[in-house]
């Protein structure tokens, strides 16, 4: 077995509507390993997208483990957490969320702005060389603005991979794009997990979760379905 | 974070709303330009004072009809209506004054007086000084060409003048001036010299080479010159004014009462000049500053504004791995690029305002004054900026991503 960049053990999250306790993840135990390509699908409401964003460091979780590459990170402040994100997470979000009237390849610099890395020009290689591969190789200079939704998403998946990141996170990556654009980003995201990347998708269209070779079903706060090319897997796989 | 990332987002925060930008910068553009104009402006009048009054010559006493300077320091109100209507001051207090002898040189009367002076249909306001033949030395006035009038001139009552170049030069262009007729109020002069150059400008109207010199008997004749504005006298060496000073207050005393004149040295006379002004020219900075914390207190709200606006840029860039020092930073420079913007521009404008203002009236930059002015700028945005900058760096990623 690969070896597991997250290990998620007892996971919960609870939010607070002023009295009201909202349990928006009730014990959530996962391990995600490298090469995965990870589907997490449920209707809205059942704890996908906080699952995503306490697995994506950008939340943090009420009570439970955490580990990340090995290290638990329940105590770590918002510097380090930055430095994980930046260094080792990419993201993809549902509304592409390019800085607007910035060119392409500023927007996939972005990542290495907010890095330790000091090679610009380098950089700016390895941007351009990522745009070409998400097929906007004739787009560098191009703002934003002046994109179509399905061109935003590409940049926003070069932007997640600039650093090269250990996972990608995707948050209904095509759910703001038409079939054909979402056909586009779709097989990128089959490109990526070919590669070697680990890629969790967060989404609830079938279709698309259809493409990870790992299912997992969240309903109510919890995992209730876990399984890798049908076949089920076991519950809490702490090593 | 590098600098090529602070340099783009506070460029592109100007760019985005350029609009907004400038209406926003706007405020400390006002700000800044009236500090430097005000600033300049005082600077110039003190120059202009100092110039004026260094002009005069050197080693002078002023003889003043009543107190010229309060004992408080400053200006007595007796000063200025005294002036302007009775003086008590006479032909003989000039007489008793040379009586004294050494180290008093030679005193003079002197009566100014604005005209218009008129050569065919070229008209010029300016300034008569009215005196006797010793003023040329007096004032260590030098010719350009023809002669000073002389005592003969005086006592004759001779409608003849003396010109400053500048005024010669306007009044009869490059012909020479000497033995040509100006009107004054009506009355013809011949103008038989010209002064060399004293320089400095006016307050908005004649300078020092403008002005009109005519003998006082004639002044008081052809002119209706009444009265005697004040005695100027030289005394012999500068380390000789106190003792000077102290004879000719005891002469002046056994002709009229304490209050109705006074002795002042040129030193003393600037000092208060420029103490007075720079009081002013200071009072009126320190409002102009006012408006520049209102440029600051627009700053903060428009990037209280764009603080809101952004809240999901925030989040995303913390996403991609922006501490929350580099967001503080970013927003910082925004609102620091916003009045520097603001504060270049006001010296710009206040540059160019001033130096058309020095047409008509002495208006003079002040390196300082800049300086302060684009500091003072700089720093408003800072402080204006740290609030809103503040409170995007607490924005947590995800509550920032999911505003909408």
């Amino acid at each position: 077995m690969k070896k597991p960049i997250l290990e998620l053990s007892g996971v919960t999250k609870t939010y607070y509507l002023g009295e009201v306790k909202i349990p928006a993840l009730a014990g959530v135990d996962l391990t995600i390993r490298e090469g995965e390509m990870i589907a997490i699908t449920g209707s809205s409401g059942s704890g996908k997208s906080t699952l995503l964003h306490v697995m994506g460091l950008l939340d943090k979780h009420t009570d439970g483990q955490l580990e990340f590459l090995g290290k638990e990170t329940s105590d770590y402040d918002e510097i380090e957490l930055s430095y994980l994100r930046n260094r080792y997470l990419g993201f993809i979000f549902q509304q592409f969320n390019l800085l607007p009237k910035t060119t392409s390849i500023e927007n996939v610099l972005l990542p290495f702005y907010y890095s330790d890395q000091k090679d610009i020009t380098l950089a700016r290689e390895t941007a351009t060389k990522l745009l070409e591969r998400v097929g906007l190789g004739d787009r560098l200079l191009n703002y934003s603005n002046q994109l179509s939704g399905g061109q935003q998403q590409r940049v926003a998946i070069a932007r997640a991979l600039m650093n090269d990141p250990k996972i990608v996170f995707a948050d209904e990556p095509t759910g703001n794009l038409d079939s054909k654009s979402g056909g586009e980003v779709t097989d990128l995201l089959i490109d990526l997990h070919r590669e070697g990347k680990t890629v969790v998708i967060v989404t609830h269209d079938l279709e698309l979760a259809r493409i990870a070779n790992r299912q997992i079903k969240m309903l109510d706060g919890k995992v209730i379905s876990d399984t890798t090319n049908g076949k089920k897997n076991k519950r809490n796989s702490k090593k | 974070m590098k600098f090529r990332l602070i340099w783009l987002s506070a460029f592109t925060s100007l760019n985005r709303n350029k609009v907004r930008s400038f209406l926003t910068t706007l405020g400390v553009i006002i700000g800044v330009l009236s500090v430097i104009l005000l600033t300049s402006l005082g600077s110039g009048l003190k120059n202009l004072v100092t110039e004026q009054f260094e002009g005069l010559g050197s080693n002078l006493l002023f003889v003043t009809p009543g107190e010229f300077i309060s004992e408080e320091g400053g200006f007595s109100q007796d000063a200025f209506t005294q002036g302007l209507t009775v003086s008590k001051l006479t032909l003989d207090h000039v007489r008793a004054i040379k009586r004294i002898g050494d180290p008093i040189t030679t005193a003079i009367p002197i009566s100014e007086l604005p005209i218009e002076a008129r050569v065919g249909t070229i008209k010029k306001n300016t300034m008569i000084a009215a005196s006797t033949a010793e003023y040329a030395s007096v004032r260590s006035l030098g010719m350009t060409s023809g002669r000073f009038f002389n005592s003969a001139d005086n006592e004759t009552k001779r409608r003849v003048a003396v010109i400053g170049p500048t005024l010669a030069e306007d009044l009869f262009g490059l012909s020479s001036a000497i033995g040509q007729q100006l009107s004054l109020n009506g009355i013809y002069f011949t103008v038989i010299g010209v002064v060399e150059s004293k320089g400095g400008g006016g307050f908005g109207g004649p300078d020092l080479d403008s002005i009109i010199y005519i003998p006082l008997e004639t002044g008081r004749t052809a002119l209706e010159i009444t009265g005697i504005q004040y005695l100027l006298v030289k005394i012999d060496g500068e380390d000789e004014l106190a003792r000077g000073e102290a004879l000719v207050s005891r002469v002046m005393g056994k002709y009229l009462d304490e209050d109705d004149f006074s002795v002042t040295d040129q030193a003393e006379l600037v000092e208060s000049i420029q103490t007075i002004l720079g009081a002013i020219t200071g009072a009126l900075a320190g409002i102009a500053a006012i408006s520049l914390i209102v440029g600051g207190i627009g700053i903060m709200n428009i990037m209280l504004v764009s603080v809101s606006e952004r809240t999901k840029e925030i989040g995303l860039r913390k996403a991609l791995g922006a501490k929350p020092n580099d967001i503080l930073v970013q927003f910082l420079i925004e609102a620091a690029a916003l009045s520097s913007f603001g504060g270049l521009t006001g010296i710009v404008l206040g540059m160019l305002i001033s130096l058309i203002l020095d047409q008509f009236i002495p208006s003079h930059i002040t390196l300082s004054s800049v300086a302060l002015a684009f500091s003072v700028s700089w720093f408003t945005g800072i402080i204006f900026g740290v609030f809103p900058a503040r409170k995007a760096s607490k924005l947590s990623p995800i509550e920032a991503l999911r505003y909408e």
